[in-house]
């Protein structure tokens, strides 16, 4: 989205315009309620709701651009997700209860990279890696954000999330190569 | 397979799992709460943003008002500050301390006289005319001005001579001694010597300076036979 327009869509959403806010919430909510359901968050559309909340209430203190606005969700998404989790007890690590319903726009070589690999073996992987791991992975694959930007939403250092991320890919490689996906 | 084809295929196998992972993480949210959420969004948005923009005014009210306060609060602390230099000075002045005649000029013209200063503190740049204030030696070693002009104040000879007339009779020699102006020969600072600044009224006791014995001696200092005094002028 150019910046001009982005600029226009945030201005509109400060003001209360539900347009702009159908047009941020469809255009994040997907990324974000399968974030918070990748990292088992106790009722995750429950969770959805509190970040667009405090979303709202902050929107008059968000100054950026897009990238900055989407890293900046996903940050309250973090935030929120460990507050969930501290309220509730933990529980097994899965993917979902049930398969959530699909996302509309995942692209074509997303897709076809699931049908290859398997919701669940994509849930078995995840399933190896730690918290923090999985967290930093989700951020930087599902949320698209940069190492500085996932370092700011975790409270790490760059070279934490670093080292964090290439010990969580070391994992899914060796997840990988023990199933034996075929390429 | 070699070592590059296996990374190359560890990184296809990790290219992949991203990929799946978008895909699979991706859900779609419940209608249903995009339909109630959404509306309340816009409202508490609308909201947050006229409580900001009445904040902001507020702040710009305030602004004025609080830099009057400032200023004020500022204008005080000076005003406090100048309150407090007479009252320093007057503290001075009581504990004993001369303070610069500058800041007695301006007490006296509202009517107040310091303590424990000297009477005419503006008066005699010589000496001769200073009164005395009970310490009319430490006064004259204190005006320095007078040192080597030939203007030795008439106190610190008043006091030498009584020193010389208390220690009559208790040292041997003592109208030999060296102490100025104690033979009544040399008024004090009348030689062209600096004087000490002590008085040294009780004379050499170990009477090594016997030279005073002989006819009266136009120089302070009779005993300049003695050791280390050896300045004498030969005429």
């Amino acid at each position: 989205m150019p910046r001009d327009r982005f600029d226009s869509l945030l201005e509109a959403a400060r003001e209360g315009d539900q347009a702009a806010w159908h047009e941020l919430y469809d255009g994040l909510a997907p990324v974000v309620l399968g974030y918070l359901r990748a990292n088992n968050a106790p009722d995750p559309e429950d969770v959805l709701g509190e970040v667009f909340l405090q979303v709202a209430r902050d929107i008059t203190r968000f100054d950026g651009g897009e990238s900055g606005f989407r890293s900046w969700v996903f940050t309250i998404a973090h935030h929120r997700l460990i507050d969930a989790r501290r309220h509730s007890a933990r529980r097994p690590i899965e993917l979902s209860p049930e398969p959530p319903e699909p996302g509309d726009s995942a692209d074509d070589a997303a897709e076809e990279a699931l049908a290859r690999i398997g919701l669940e073996e994509v849930q078995r992987v995840l399933g190896t890696l730690s918290e923090d791991q999985r967290a930093v992975l989700l951020l930087r694959v599902v949320g698209d954000l940069s190492i500085e930007d996932v370092a700011k939403a975790v409270g790490k250092r760059p070279g934490a999330v670093k080292a964090l991320q290439r010990r969580g890919l070391a994992s899914v490689r060796r997840a990988l190569g023990r199933k034996g996906v075929t390429l | 397979m070699n070592g590059d084809g296996a990374y190359e295929v560890e990184m296809d196998e990790v290219a992949l799992f991203e990929n799946a992972l978008r895909a699979a993480v991706r859900a779609k949210p419940d209608p249903a709460l995009r339909a109630t959420l959404v509306p309340r969004l816009a409202e508490i948005a609308r909201a947050a943003t006229l409580e900001e923009e009445g904040r902001a005014a507020r702040r710009a009210a305030r602004a004025p008002a609080a830099s009057r306060r400032t200023r004020l609060v500022r204008l005080a602390q000076a005003c406090a500050a100048v309150a407090l230099v007479p009252l320093v000075l007057a503290g001075l002045a009581f504990a004993g301390v001369t303070v610069p005649g500058l800041a007695r000029d301006a007490f006296d013209s509202v009517g107040i006289t310091l303590p424990n200063q000297p009477a005419e503190h503006g008066a005699a740049p010589n000496g001769q005319g200073t009164q005395s204030t009970g310490n009319d030696v430490s006064d004259a070693a204190k005006s320095g001005a007078n040192r080597g002009k030939g203007g030795n104040s008439a106190a610190a000879h008043r006091h030498a001579r009584a020193q010389h007339a208390k220690a009559h009779g208790k040292a041997k020699g003592h109208t030999k001694g060296k102490a100025i102006g104690l033979n009544d020969l040399t008024p004090p600072g009348r030689s062209g010597h600096a004087p000490p600044s002590h008085s040294n009224a009780g004379g050499s006791p170990n009477g090594r300076t016997n030279s005073a014995r002989a006819a009266p001696h136009p120089h302070p200092f009779p005993g300049s036979h003695g050791r280390g005094r050896g300045r004498s002028r030969q005429h």
